[in-house]
C-alpha cells in the first residue's frame, strides 16, 4: 500500500472527486471517499495514519449504510478491511472483507468482488502464511479480473499467484506467473514495445 | 511500478535456481530502478547480505559492476523473449 506516487495518488483523487459528483454522492462521501484515496494506494503512510485512515473508513462506512448507498458500503468496507491488514489485524481483516464480498456479490460487481478475493482476502491469506487458501482466493479474484478485462488488474493476480507459487517453492510455476504479468505490462506498455523493436530491427 | 515489483519477483526464482551472479546482477538493477517503491526493501537487503556471503567476494563484485550496466527496459525486452521462447518449445 505504500507506493510513494504522490502525484498520482492526488490525480486519483481528483478523478474520485468527479466521478462521485456525477452520481450526486452525498458531499460527506466524496469527501470522505476522497481523502482515503489520497492518502491510501499511492502515498507512504505510517501505522498512525492506517489507523486515521480506518476511522475514515468507518466513518464513511456510516454515513453510506445511511443513504442506503450499497456500493460505497462495500467500497468503505473494502478499506476498513485494508486498513485493518495494514495494521496487521488479520481476523478484523478478513470478516471485514467477508462482509464487503457478501454486498459486492449481491451487487454483481465483478471488479470489486475481485478486489475483495484478490487485494484483500487473498493478500491476508497470504500474509498469513496460508498459501494454498491464498492462492484459491487469488485465482477467484483473478477469475472476475478477466471479466473486468483490465489488464492491469490480471497482471496484478499474475503477481499475487507468482508469490504464492514462490512461497511454496513451486518456482517454475512462480516464474511462469510472473512472466504472464511482465507480458501484459509490456503489452500495455508503448515504450517497451518501442525498445523491443529496436532491439529486434 | 508494476514491472519493478515482477523484477524483484524474478530475483526471487533466480536466486531459488541457484543462478546467483545472475541475482546479483538484476538486484543492482533493481535498487537502482525502484525509485519511490520500497515496498521489497526489506526482503532485497536480506537477498543481497545472503548473496554477499555465499559468492566468493570478487565473483561477487563482477557481478555487482555486471548489473550497473544493465538497462532496465532491455532487460525486460530479454525476459519476455525467453519467455516467448520457452513457451514455443
Amino acid at each position: 500500500m505504500s507506493l510513494g506516487f504522490p502525484e498520482k495518488g492526488n490525480r486519483l483523487a481528483e478523478e474520485s472527486r468527479a466521478i462521485l459528483q456525477d452520481r450526486n454522492a452525498p458531499q460527506e462521501i466524496l469527501l470522505a471517499f476522497t481523502s482515503l484515496l489520497r492518502a491510501s494506494t499511492y502515498l507512504t503512510l505510517t501505522q498512525d495514519q492506517y489507523v486515521e485512515l480506518r476511522q475514515v473508513a468507518q466513518a464513511g462506512l456510516k454515513i453510506a449504510r445511511g443513504s442506503g448507498d450499497q456500493w460505497h458500503v462495500a467500497m468503505f468496507l473494502y478499506w476498513a478491511g485494508q486498513y485493518a491488514r495494514l495494521q496487521k489485524q488479520y481476523k478484523q481483516a478478513a470478516q471485514t472483507g467477508e462482509k464487503g464480498l457478501a454486498i459486492a456479490e449481491r451487487l454483481g460487481e465483478s471488479w470489486l468482488i475481485a478486489s475483495f478475493f484478490s487485494l484483500l482476502l487473498g493478500t491476508v491469506e497470504y500474509e498469513c502464511g496460508s498459501y494454498l487458501e491464498a492462492r484459491r482466493r487469488f485465482e477467484q479474484g483473478l477469475r472476475y479480473f478477466k471479466e473486468t478485462g483490465q489488464p492491469w488488474t490480471i497482471a496484478v493476480s499474475y503477481g499475487h499467484l507468482g508469490n504464492v507459487a514462490a512461497a511454496l517453492r513451486d518456482f517454475p510455476e512462480a516464474e511462469c506467473c510472473y512472466r504472464k504479468r511482465l507480458k501484459i505490462f509490456g503489452e500495455s506498455d508503448g515504450q517497451l514495445w518501442e525498445t523491443s523493436a529496436r532491439c529486434s530491427a | 511500478m508494476g514491472n519493478i515489483c515482477t523484477l524483484f519477483g524474478i530475483i526471487t526464482v533466480v536466486e531459488a535456481q541457484g543462478r546467483k551472479e545472475r541475482a546479483v546482477e538484476l538486484l543492482v538493477l533493481y535498487f537502482q530502478q525502484r525509485g519511490a517503491i520500497k515496498m521489497h526493501d526489506d526482503e532485497a537487503e536480506r537477498l543481497r547480505t545472503r548473496l554477499q556471503s555465499e559468492l566468493p567476494l570478487e565473483v561477487f563484485e563482477e557481478s555487482f559492476e555486471r548489473g550497473k550496466a544493465l538497462e532496465f527496459q532491455q532487460v525486460l525486452v530479454e525476459l519476455l523473449t525467453e519467455s516467448k521462447n520457452a513457451s514455443e518449445q
